[in-house]
């Protein structure tokens, strides 16, 4: 066959089947999409657990030693609550430092082979509870309109538009989003579990603070510390679980990065790159009531 | 808005002909609009970023490739059962000769099938099909050569047996 006919025979074949084409309403596909972000945070959650549970059973069979010597509180900096003693874990890049709760030890992660996750560790019960009775703490950023700290009625405009930001997102189709605030007026949302085995999970917000002298990195404001308050078949075990992600939500502390005036040199792996085009964003005030 | 209103405009132009030359390449106009409906969806969600795109169409015709061509491998197993089951469906009249060119086309690989969908079909210039596909130009022609050849043979094979390629 002649290449312009086979041309032509193509051509008219792609407008055969176009004007067979129906396009859904367009909010429909937008819903989609939606969702597909919705979804697509919510399986990444559930491998990134996975990973946390291979991991933590690989070491309890191969009775490794704990890599991570829980810091003691002295070099912690100052904070706004009195620091209770014991042994606390400190992720410096994602600028928070837990203490420990009673009778759990504290794990550093990797993500690749050879490489831990800066900004993410994973506490674990010194007895083992279950498999995936792991919580984890994470520093995220949050999609802007599920973020605690956007004041109500605020539009999350800004760095929220920028290009490139992937946003992480609770899946709140189990429950809808709760929201909360810390002893020290931290705001914080969480949500229910969605599968049956899940305890829940919460974000609170925890803002980057950067250097006067550089540029923030985008989505800064947006940045948030997710507690995911891990899995059991066993109810008595998620109500157990519960009360600890709760402790721990209520005591975990900001440092480095997530201080003003703190040490904000490390950049957090959870922000993009920073950029020398980045726009400073003002961080909201975490404190006052919320109506 | 106007980047939704962008983006519904955006939409009803391009979905007909997306679908059009993703059918031409899948067989099936369902998958088609399987495939471009998901492109749309994850579209919409970065939408911000697309719109400053040149040709924000050409990203959407590459998700739906990359999906329809995925969903072709994992059901061009499943098709020798299927055919024996499945039942007609109603579609318009055809000539004999395009009947038999997507007969042809479906049985090309589907990197072949691609390149002469993107060239013939979405009317492309090699460097653009290139650029879709991901690969250099001069592979873009090879293919479409051995495409052409294939598809020509298949089309001869056709009329020389002719209940074999239009039956």
């Amino acid at each position: 066959m002649h290449e312009d006919e086979l041309r032509r025979q193509i051509a008219e074949l792609v407008a055969d089947h176009a004007e067979r084409a129906t396009p859904p309403p367009i909010a429909e596909i937008r819903r989609w999409g939606r969702r597909r972000r919705a979804r697509l945070a919510g399986v990444t959650a559930v491998v990134v657990l996975a990973l946390l549970a291979g991991a933590v059973g690989v070491d309890r069979l191969t009775s490794r030693p704990t890599p991570l010597a829980p810091a003691p509180t002295t070099t912690a900096p100052p904070t706004t609550r009195p620091v209770p003693a014991g042994p606390v874990a400190r992720v410096p890049a994602g600028g928070f430092e837990v203490p420990l709760p009673a009778g759990w030890t504290a794990r550093k992660v990797e993500g690749l082979p050879g490489q831990e996750i800066p900004n993410l560790i994973e506490l674990v019960p010194r007895r083992a509870m279950s498999l995936n009775a792991a919580i984890v703490l994470q520093t995220q950023m949050l999609a802007p309109w599920q973020h605690p700290g956007l004041p109500p009625g605020e539009e999350p405009g800004g760095v929220a538009n920028r290009e490139g930001l992937g946003f992480y997102t609770l899946d709140d189709r189990g429950s809808p989003l709760g929201r909360g605030r810390r002893p020290d007026g931290r705001p914080y949302v969480w949500r229910t579990r969605k599968l049956p085995d899940e305890v829940g999970e919460y974000a609170i917000a925890w803002p980057y603070h950067c250097r006067a002298d550089r540029p923030c990195p985008p989505g800064n404001r947006w940045r948030v510390l997710v507690v995911h308050a891990g899995r059991s078949d066993d109810p008595a075990v998620r109500q157990k679980l519960r009360k600890v992600a709760q402790r721990v939500v209520d005591t975990v502390r900001p440092i480095t990065n997530g201080l003003r005036g703190g040490d904000p040199t490390q950049l957090d792996p959870a922000l993009p790159p920073e950029r020398a085009q980045a726009t400073a964003v003002p961080v909201p005030p975490p404190t006052g009531p919320r109506p | 808005m106007h980047g939704d209103d962008d983006f519904g405009d955006f939409y009803q132009a391009s979905y007909p002909r997306l679908v059009g030359q993703l059918t031409v390449l899948t067989g099936n106009l369902e998958d088609a609009e399987d495939a471009v409906q998901e492109a749309f969806a994850r579209a919409s969600t970065r939408w911000v970023r697309l719109r400053a795109y040149d040709a924000p169409e050409a990203w959407v015709r590459r998700v739906a490739l990359n999906l329809a061509t995925s969903g072709l491998r994992r059901t061009r197993r499943q098709l020798a059962a299927l055919a024996r089951m499945r039942t007609a469906t109603a579609e318009p009249p055809r000539s004999t000769d395009r009947l038999a060119i997507e007969a042809g086309l479906r049985r090309l690989p589907p990197r072949h099938g691609q390149v002469l969908v993107l060239y013939y079909g979405a009317d492309l210039p090699v460097e653009e099909v290139a650029r879709q596909l991901r690969v250099p130009p001069g592979t873009v022609k090879s293919r479409l050569a051995r495409a052409r050849a294939a598809l020509g043979a298949y089309l001869e094979e056709g009329q020389e047996e002719p209940g074999h390629a239009r039956g």
